[in-house]
């Protein structure tokens, strides 16, 4: 009786010893890979737009789809704050002894993609700020181990993350 | 045997291989990261290199002068080097191993700053001989006829061309330049003598191009002081490089230079009969745009008549007809991106090969530059640098950078022209240009909306120099195109009267030939007064 039991003791360990520790490590080295390749291919696109000017929509169909290639599938929060000179201008010709200040206006990702249905390059010129922040949504295989062998409290966490952001540094058209 | 033996000796077997496996793992991704982040470092020096070769032309009286231009291409280089080293905290020594060349593609050429040996055995970095986009023509089927072309980033051209078989011995060789157009499109009109006469009253000197009529222009612009007048609009005309400004007073001095902030007065007879030869009604008319359509048609027929026999690879380039050779997709602009591509290329696999010799363990090569880059180089000022050879995680760097300038003084780009209308001003895509048919519009350069400074010291009697600042154009900017960039459509299809289409709307060349009018003027004004440093005129 208590030989039989210790044999499922033995059984249960070398199961876990054998398939879940090694699982939980691999898994976790492909949630490594999929994150370098994610932040690699965000900061090649900011890069992109930030030195042409250009925000493209097969650019972004490309980031994409490089995104989706690693398995897991993607929320992409991009924001374009656009430079206004104008109000700096208004207070310098006013006071010809001060610099007025610039002001940005910040345009979101639903209105990016709402303009890209009706225009397929967005122009940005040189001062405005593009920035892009990328989150999974799904959960991947590492996540579901570690939630069964303890649980973290809170469901939003995300596991791959990336962000990258930067000036434009050149007129688009 | 018993199974937790089996499971212990997997796990021997297993942790080896993981724990190496990972440390691969972890190689990889320093490279990449570390590639990553000196991608971004070296884009951000050579932004920092362009921002510095850029704010010290602009602000340059005599920018043009080669020995200034050479200046300030050392100043932006040094720049570079301070930029770079500091974000990867290196020293100027350890980092001038890691870059072979640094190019800056200008108007007419470029110069490459690389190292080159001084003296025996001392090398140093130095800029390079200017080296033109030429190329040498003869002609194959054997007239013995000879040219050299220097192309420049637009349609101007530098002709010396050779022929043995002209009757007299002065028009064996002759050498011009001008813009290179198409000439039928370009009508001159009856009884106005363009040579000889520099105003015409009642907008009487005039041509035609594709049907619109270009004429004089009166151009004005905001002026501040150091004694502080108020500021007033000024008119002005172009003459070399500098503006000459008509004072609005009742004074002797008529005609004055803006110098040092102060009105610098001209003295100069024929400075001030070529102002006084301007003068009508209103002010000193400048009349560059109908001289550069004028040159234009004499220059482009007589490339069309005596040039007909370049061939490139047996296609003609000269005298097409139907083509207009500014726009991107003409036969001219094609092969004249293809010679400064392939004098870039082969100056630059000259350069990287030559460094190997400075080299100590790495061997250099030119890394492949993408097509969008080359789009950018071949049409714009722009800077190239290439960093190599820094060893990261397992293998070395190798990558370059291509920045391009828009706010520049070399070269007057189809987008950089600014259309002012009321109180604002629109770049060239704006739909509300086309829609709302503003009447009173003209075109400015780009660099006319830069602020000013002005150093004085605010009218009190001591020697503090305060900034003071100004605009010279007061309009303020339209905000669909200068500052959300909603475009709906370019500079060339103004230049060919396409049709544009604007939400939905179709507008004929007909309904926007206003905008036409007036931006192919002043497209031509400021090309026409682009100082030019290498220009030639023989009787042709």
């Amino acid at each position: 009786m208590g030989d039989s039991i210790i044999t499922i003791i033995a059984i249960f360990l070398a199961a876990i010893l054998m398939f879940i520790f090694p699982l939980m490590a691999l898994s976790e080295r492909t949630d490594n890979i999929a994150e370098l390749s994610v932040q690699t291919a965000t900061a090649e696109f900011v890069d992109t737009v930030r030195t042409t000017g250009k925000l493209s929509l097969s650019e972004y169909d490309k980031f994409l789809s490089t995104l989706t290639s690693t398995g897991n599938s993607f929320e992409i929060e991009m924001k374009i704050q656009q430079l206004d000179e104008n109000p700096g201008k208004k207070v310098t010709q006013a006071t010809s002894s001060k610099i007025g200040e610039n002001i940005y206006y910040n345009t979101y990702t639903s209105q990016i993609m709402e303009r890209f249905q009706t225009e397929n390059i967005i122009y940005l010129k040189e001062g405005d700020i593009f920035s892009v922040q990328v989150k999974n949504t799904n959960k991947t295989i590492s996540q579901s181990l570690r939630n069964f062998v303890y649980s973290l409290a809170g469901n939003d966490t995300y596991q791959i993350a990336a962000e990258h952001g930067g000036i434009v540094t050149v007129n688009g058209n | 045997m018993k199974i937790q033996y089996l499971a212990v000796i997997f796990i021997v077997i297993i942790l080896p291989i993981s724990l190496v496996l990972s440390q691969y793992a972890r190689v990889q991704i320093d490279t990449i990261n570390m590639q990553t982040k000196y991608n971004k470092l070296l884009s951000e020096a050579t932004y920092d290199t362009i921002k510095a070769f850029q704010l010290n032309t602009v602000n340059n009286r005599y920018s043009n002068v080669a020995t200034s231009k050479l200046r300030d291409i050392t100043a932006a280089s040094n720049t570079f080097f301070k930029t770079l080293g500091t974000t990867m905290v290196y020293n100027r020594e350890d980092l001038e191993q890691h870059i072979p060349a640094i190019i800056y593609t200008l108007y007419d050429g470029y110069y490459v700053y690389t190292k080159s040996y001084t003296s025996d055995i001392k090398s140093e970095f130095s800029i390079k001989p200017f080296v033109y986009y030429t190329r040498y023509y003869q002609d194959q089927a054997g007239t013995g006829r000879k040219a050299i072309i220097n192309y420049t980033l637009d349609n101007y051209m530098t002709v010396f061309y050779f022929n043995p078989n002209a009757t007299n011995d002065e028009d064996k060789y002759i050498t011009i330049s001008g813009f290179y157009t198409n000439p039928d499109d370009i009508e001159l009109i009856e009884g106005v003598e363009y040579e000889n006469m520099n105003y015409g009253a009642n907008g009487t000197l005039k041509i035609k191009y594709q049907g619109i009529e270009i004429t004089e222009e009166l151009l004005t612009e905001n002026l501040v002081f150091s004694s502080l007048e108020n500021p007033y609009e000024y008119n002005y005309i172009k003459y070399g490089n500098k503006k000459i400004y008509r004072n609005n007073a009742l004074s002797d001095v008529k005609y004055f230079w803006y110098e040092n902030y102060v009105k610098t007065p001209i003295y100069d007879n024929a400075i001030k009969n070529y102002a006084e030869n301007r003068r009508g009604n209103g002010g000193i008319y400048s009349r560059s745009a109908v001289d550069y359509y004028y040159n234009a048609k004499k220059f482009s027929e007589w490339v069309n008549s005596n040039l007909d026999w370049i061939r490139d690879d047996n296609k003609k380039i000269f005298n097409i007809p139907n083509e207009i050779p500014e726009l991107r997709g003409s036969t001219f602009n094609e092969h004249r991106m293809e010679v400064i591509r392939e004098s870039i290329t082969t100056n630059l696999i000259k350069a990287i090969a030559n460094y190997n010799s400075y080299a100590n363990s790495y061997e250099y090569e030119l890394p492949q530059i993408s097509e969008i880059d080359w789009d950018d180089l071949l049409n714009n000022v722009s800077v190239i640098t290439f960093l190599q050879g820094i060893p990261i995680g397992s293998k070395y760097f190798n990558d370059y950078c291509v920045i391009t300038n828009n706010k520049t003084e070399e070269m007057i780009s189809k987008n950089s022209i600014y259309m002012v209308g009321g109180q604002e001003y629109h770049k060239i895509g704006c739909p509300n240009l086309v829609k709302n048919k503003i009447a009173q519009i003209k075109g400015y350069f780009n660099l006319d909306f830069v602020r000013q400074t002005v150093k004085s010291n605010l009218g009190q009697e001591n020697d503090n120099q305060e900034n003071v600042y100004f605009y010279p154009r007061t309009e303020s900017g339209c905000y669909y195109c200068t500052v959300k960039s909603e475009l709906s459509y370019t500079p060339d299809d103004i230049i060919s009267g396409n049709d544009i289409i604007i939400g939905g709307t179709t507008f004929k060349k007909e309904n926007y030939a206003n905008l036409r009018k007036y931006y192919l003027t002043a497209l031509a004004r400021e090309k026409q007064d682009l100082y030019k440093s290498n220009s030639f005129k023989d009787n042709i």
